[in-house]
């Protein structure tokens, strides 16, 4: 009885004073754009394109990147993942004239000054426009990544979705912040 | 047990009891199917609600836990405030950590004791309904939802149906009393009138009463066949009481027969007994139980030779053996000491109407004053003889002493004479002698001795002719008082004792003085003593010895009349003793056993004794030795 009660505290100490938490784990804190790669991927879960957007049932999803291309190795990490009966592709050097082929597209911070045009190139082509700068959902992205206490949130124009013809679940709108504009 | 329970009762009782129990056992189980069902379906109404709850949950929160979003995820649980059962819920992430609770207000429960995720579906543990789901993307599993509700409304409704089971078995049961109280009757009731219609038969004997018929069902049947019973027995009464009435007239007769017949047994004056073949009294009459001194009653069974004479067997002359042995008529005269006296018993033989012997009677008659009678003429012819017997022997002994006396008379005469005439001569002859012997003193020896034989002849002739004249001559004595020992001292000297003879002189010196004349008393003595030595002639012991007796002690022998006190002296010898034949002449005259002697000393012996008042006696044993014993009275 006495070992067994004297394990047992042990153990319970040495939960106390672990550095982390039980549901944290020792993995350093991702960045930023780790993040972002994760959720433009869960993104991709909770939306769904229209069926002519895709030429057979197993087209993949792609995401490319517009501009400064940080995001590019993480993106890379989740080219190959699925969802639903999809996998999701990552296509480099993306250009204006090539941006229609994407089914993602992430428009970086330098690109605000090319936002109008960009968004004018992908009008009318069902593709999910992502940024990560403060403005670009009022300014028609359809998400937008932003820092609120430290923590990734993301806003969602919803008459840019519905230009681009994407059916974005309720669960996702109920944990975003929905805007409005232009 | 119940149903012991239940043989107790009464019908009525039993059969409420039993209908009471049918009705509540029914309700009873109708009442738990019915909780039991409701338990079941609500609880899976429950669990499915729950499940259902569960899964639009996890369909909700698929984004918040992808987005990592807590705040979604908690306010989203916060919707199940509405429902007022779930106390809990949480959502764990995809590695198990918890990533968003709710607790109901009021929960004490801690965010740590959530339980780790467990596998998907409901389950109730701990008065809880537990659910674990999973959350779904697509295929993947991202998460875990969890709720527990509590069972409180399903424990209410429990209740509140446990509570209408028991008013409805309540209500139920009370409804069937009272309608089995009622409906019962008509079952009991005829069973009841019947009952009470036989307590009323069996404790007045009224067989004439009917149960009345109610139903044509078994009671029904039942009371019919009570009344015919009842018909028959009241028939079978009838007929018992019409016979009874002639048995008691019988036996009434018979009692007055037996009466009559036992006072008339009663009535004999002579004892009567009957007995049977093993001699056991069957009866006796009043006079044979008198005479047994016992109550007839208490005679019946004894043997009767065991009542009769007290004795274990019959007697040798037992009648009724003889009867028993030949069948007839027999009869005994017998003396019982039971019965007091003498009777003749007749017995004659008791038969069977077949003709077999199964007894006696036995009849006696009292013949004890005819044997009183015949026993006192007996005894007064013996009386009479003996009379004849003493009066014989006294003429005869009368006879004796005349012609003793007559003897003596002849002889007194005739030895008066004689001595008186022989004395002179033999006195003359003393003299010569004298004469010769002093003058022929230088004669030879043989002269000298002659002489001598001469003058003892001579004496002992003067001693004859001496006796012959005191026998002839018996002088009244002169009495003086004198000493015993004295008497007897003087004797002694008087007398030539031989050498071989011992007198031993026991005289005592105290004795009283006697009153007799020394003289006559000492010649008796010394002729006692000469003869004691004679009888001695090879020597031996002389013994002379005297007591003081009072008259009851002494030998009624030697009883002397008018007397109380006497002196008894003994002259003992040791000789050849005195044959008996001649013990009865020793006391005649001229009866002698010595070669020298005419047989008058004893005679004189006596005679001088009874003149001084006293008694003589002799004991002689052959062998060994005579005693003469003189009595003397001590005067007043």
């Amino acid at each position: 009885m006495l070992p067994r009660l004297l394990t047992i505290s042990t153990f319970l100490l040495a939960m106390a004073y672990s550095p982390g938490s039980i549901y944290g784990g020792e993995k350093p804190k991702p960045t930023d754009y780790e993040v972002k790669a994760a959720y433009i991927y869960n993104f991709a879960k909770f939306i769904d394109w229209p069926q002519s957007r895709f030429p057979d049932r197993n087209a993949n999803i792609d995401v490319c990147v517009l501009g400064n291309d940080q995001l590019g190795q993480y993106l890379a990490k989740i080219e190959g993942k699925s969802t639903g009966d999809r996998r999701i592709g990552f296509k480099r050097n993306t250009s204006l004239e090539t941006l229609r082929e994407c089914e993602i597209l992430f428009i970086d911070n330098s690109q605000m000054g090319k936002l109008d045009k960009i968004l004018e190139a992908a009008n009318g082509s069902s593709i999910l426009t992502v940024g990560d700068t403060k403005g670009f959902a009022q300014r028609g992205v359809t998400i937008n990544f932003y820092l609120e206490n430290n923590k990734m949130r993301f806003e969602i124009n919803l008459q840019a979705a519905n230009r681009a013809g994407l059916k974005i679940r309720s669960n996702l709108l109920n944990i975003a912040k929905i805007v409005t504009g232009p | 047990m119940i149903a012991d329970i239940l043989k107790k009762l009464q019908i009525r009782h039993k059969l409420i009891v039993i209908n009471l129990m049918i009705t509540g056992i029914v309700v009873l189980i109708a009442s738990i199917v019915l909780l039991a069902t409701a338990f079941i379906s609500f609880r899976n109404s429950m669990q499915d609600n729950l499940s259902s709850q569960a899964r639009i949950l996890a369909g909700n929160s698929t984004a918040s836990l992808t987005f990592n979003d807590q705040k979604a995820a908690t306010e989203m649980l916060s919707a199940l405030k509405s429902s007022s059962d779930i106390e809990c819920a949480a959502i764990y992430a995809k590695d198990g950590s918890v990533f968003a609770t709710y607790q109901r207000s009021g929960e004490k429960e801690k965010l740590a004791a959530f339980p780790p995720p467990q596998k998907d579906g409901p389950f109730i543990a701990g008065n809880h309904l537990h659910i674990f789901q999973g959350i779904i993307l697509d295929t993947e599993r991202i998460g875990t939802i969890y709720i527990r509700s509590n069972m409180k409304r399903l424990i209410s409704l429990m209740m509140i149906y446990g509570a209408a089971s028991g008013v409805t078995l309540l209500a139920v049961i009370v409804i069937a009393y009272v309608l089995l109280s009622k409906w019962q009757k008509v079952i009991t009731e005829p069973i009841l009138d019947l009952s009470r219609v036989m307590n009323t038969v069996s404790k007045d004997r009224n067989y004439s009463l009917k149960a009345d018929v109610y139903s044509e069902d078994e009671i029904g049947s039942l009371a019919k066949g009570f009344n015919e019973m009842l018909e028959q027995i009241r028939l079978r009464d009838m007929q018992l009481r019409t016979e009874i009435v002639e048995r008691e007239r019988a036996a009434e007769d018979l009692k007055q027969a037996k009466e009559e017949w036992e006072r008339t047994f009663d009535a004999i004056i002579d004892p009567v007994m009957i007995a049977d073949n093993e001699h056991k009294i069957i009866k006796v009459n009043k006079a044979m139980a008198d005479k047994l001194g016992i109550s007839p009653a208490n005679a019946e069974g004894l043997a009767c030779y065991n009542a009769v004479h007290g004795t274990d067997e019959p007697p040798l002359f037992c009648p009724h053996t003889a009867l028993l042995a030949d069948g007839l008529t027999h009869s005994a005269e017998i003396y019982a000491e039971h019965l007091g006296g003498y009777y003749i018993v007749s017995v004659s033989p008791l038969l069977t109407p077949q003709g077999v012997v199964y007894g006696a009677v036995h009849y006696a008659r009292d013949i004890t004053e005819r044997k009183q009678a015949e026993e006192s003429v007996r005894r007064m012819n013996e009386e009479l003889e003996q009379k004849i017997r003493e009066r014989t022997k006294l003429l005869l002994d009368a006879q004796e002493e005349l012609v003793r006396k007559e003897k003596l008379s002849i002889l007194g005469q005739l030895s008066g004479s004689v001595g008186h005439e022989l004395r002179n001569p033999l006195g003359v002859m003393s003299n010569a002698i004298y004469f010769l012997k002093s003058v022929m003193t230088d004669a030879n020896e043989t002269v000298m001795e002659y002489l001598d034989i001469i003058k003892h002849e001579i004496d002992n002739s003067q001693r004859i002719i001496t006796d012959l004249l005191d026998f002839a001559r018996t002088k009244s004595p002169q009495v003086k008082t004198v000493m015993v020992c004295a008497l007897i001292d003087g004797t002694l000297s008087r007398c030539s004792v031989p050498e071989n003879v011992e007198i031993k002189n026991e005289i005592p010196e105290t004795l009283p003085m006697i009153k007799v004349d020394p003289m006559q008393m000492r010649q008796v003595f010394e002729n006692l003593i000469c003869n004691a030595v004679q009888a001695m002639q090879e020597g031996g012991t002389l013994q002379i010895s005297a007591r003081h007796v009072r008259g009851p002690e002494t030998d009624s022998r030697r009883v002397i009349q008018g007397h109380e006190e006497f002196i008894e002296i003994s002259v003992t010898d040791a000789g050849n003793g005195i044959l008996p034949e001649n013990m009865k002449k020793l006391f005649q005259p001229l009866f002698t056993t010595k070669a020298k002697g005419i047989g008058l000393g004893l005679t004189v012996c006596k005679n001088l004794t009874e003149a001084n008042g006293g008694r003589i006696g002799v004991e002689s044993e052959l062998g060994k030795g005579t005693t003469f014993t003189v009595t003397l009275p001590i005067e007043g």
